[in-house]
């Protein structure tokens, strides 16, 4: 039997260290080559790289965006009703009436079926479902107006008696359902935490145990708790929801002006 | 016994020189499927594109008459919008706030606190009515302009203080209860004066919005029949 192998190299531990260096240095060449020419792949045609070309795309992307979003809102805003607009590049959920904003909450999270319609649609409100229940006060004949007071003021009525988790239902099975994500004054960094798991695991679980039950068109919105509750609050029986969601690729707007909570004046 | 690749390495496939070999199959084919994997997934598709199409193939003076001509046509979008918000008066009620604000056109020029609905809910004696003490949200206008207003109570409020309801209506009503204003937006509902200013900022109301009488003479001043209100 020959001592040396096919190669024509001296095998022994030095041989063998040397050829795993040599398949790595192929394979780290390969690897190099196909991230160029991938690279090349995914290059856009026409896009050179000057900054101001590249800063000019991005105005006119946004400014088109812009232009379509205004576009969108204004039969809405023609009308003196208020309206709800879900902004989901931008991420922000404001009530709006005449073009005026009213209450803007900034959107932490989203989710979407597959068949919840893309671009900007208008949905019509027509029934509220809370998950959880809201408990009125109620009032004995009798009490009169000091015993009102009374009672109001040990147990005032305002937006923290709304619920967090609540599903919008509109017209033609489309839905949009408001959840919330507690928020920083709800306790300690880890208490946070552990409740945002166990909602959102709870929210996994009713969307997988209804999926296939209904042919629902949704949209699922996470809000924090405060703005989820006051924007249940705000909302009259019926209302228009207009949902912006531009094509995929156009670039979400700037999030730093999103307001939260406070009307725009 | 010699098994594999003894005719190649002879007795020198055993120990660390299987271990080497085995490490270079296996790093090759670890690199090969993560090269797979990732360049299957950058050309699966169609490459996403960050601008809109028209905006790919427009060298640098299109992009600037482009721009220009989005930035006029936003800025006019933008006009036609604002001219939608009521340039005479408009009412707002913040009720999570207990706030109001009267606008002439796009400008606050006065606000105050107030109170709104208390959310209670009343049952008669008989179980036979509820009524729940909440204000409206929405779109509303002003349907009636008073002066030193006369309230005419309904049944909740003699419900609600334990008192028989009168059969003959003038037993209803009661002067100065609302103030010297009262401005009326249907079903009932008004914005008037209140002898509970301390109460003024909390949900204390059965439905209508109770305002500072300083407050309320400015909007009652500037306020017409058609008047827009927003409540939320």
């Amino acid at each position: 039997m020959s001592s040396r192998c096919r190669f024509g190299l001296a095998p022994g531990p030095e041989t063998c260290a040397a050829l795993v260096a040599f398949v790595l240095a192929v394979q780290l060449v390969s690897v190099c080559t196909l991230t160029m020419s991938c690279g090349r792949a995914v290059d856009r045609p026409g896009e050179d790289s000057s900054s101001d070309t590249e800063r000019l795309r991005i105005r006119a992307a946004g400014l088109m965006r812009l232009e379509r979003e205004i576009t969108a809102e204004y039969p809405l805003a023609r009308n003196p009703q208020p309206y709800v607009v879900v902004n989901l590049p931008a991420g922000t959920l404001e009530l709006k009436a005449s073009g005026k904003r009213l209450r803007g909450f900034r959107i932490l999270d989203m989710y979407r079926t597959e068949d919840a319609p893309l671009g900007e649609a208008a949905w019509n409100l027509v029934d509220r479902k809370p998950l959880q229940r809201t408990q009125r006060t109620k009032i004995q004949p009798g009490s009169g107006q000091d015993g009102v007071v009374e009672v109001v003021s040990q147990d005032p009525w305002g937006p923290h008696r709304m619920p967090w988790d609540y599903d919008l239902r509109c017209e033609e099975g489309r839905a949009l359902e408001i959840r919330a994500l507690p928020s920083e004054q709800s306790g300690s960094r880890f208490v946070r935490g552990v409740k945002i798991l166990y909602r959102r695991t709870v929210e996994r679980i009713r969307r997988w145990s209804h999926a296939g039950q209904s042919n629902r068109r949704t949209l699922q919105i996470w809000l924090s708790e405060r703005d989820s509750q006051l924007l249940f609050w705000s909302l009259p029986k019926h209302i228009k929801i207009l949902i912006i969601n531009h094509a995929p690729g156009v670039r979400a707007p700037d999030r730093s002006n999103a307001g939260s909570g406070a009307a725009g004046r | 016994m010699r098994v594999g690749f003894e005719p190649y390495f002879g007795g020198y496939w055993t120990g660390r020189s299987r271990l080497l070999w085995l490490a270079v199959v296996g790093l090759f084919l670890l690199t090969a499927v993560s090269a797979f994997w990732w360049y299957s997934s950058k050309l699966t598709g169609k490459p996403p594109s960050r601008y809109p199409a028209e905006l790919v193939g427009m060298d640098m003076s299109q992009l600037q008459r482009h721009v220009r001509r989005l930035e006029a046509r936003v800025q006019k979008l933008r006009e036609r919008q604002d001219r939608l918000f009521p340039r005479t008066a408009s009412i707002l009620v913040d009720t999570a706030e207990n706030r109001i604000y009267l606008y002439q056109g796009s400008r606050l020029v006065e606000q105050g606190r107030c109170s709104t609905g208390t959310g209670l809910e009343l049952t008669d004696t008989q179980g036979n009515r509820t009524w729940t003490f909440d204000t409206p949200r929405g779109y509303f206008r002003v349907v009636s302009k008073v002066t030193d207003p006369v309230w005419y109570r309904p049944d909740w409020a003699f419900i609600e203080e334990g008192e028989p309801i009168p059969k003959n209506p003038e037993s209803r009503a009661v002067a100065d209860v609302l103030g010297d204003y009262a401005l009326g937006f249907g079903d009932g509902y008004f914005i008037h004066g209140t002898l509970y200013t301390r109460l003024l900022g909390s949900s204390v109301t059965h439905g209508c919005i109770r305002v500072d009488d300083d407050v309320l003479k400015r909007i009652y001043d500037a306020a017409r029949p058609g008047t827009p209100i927003w409540i939320y």
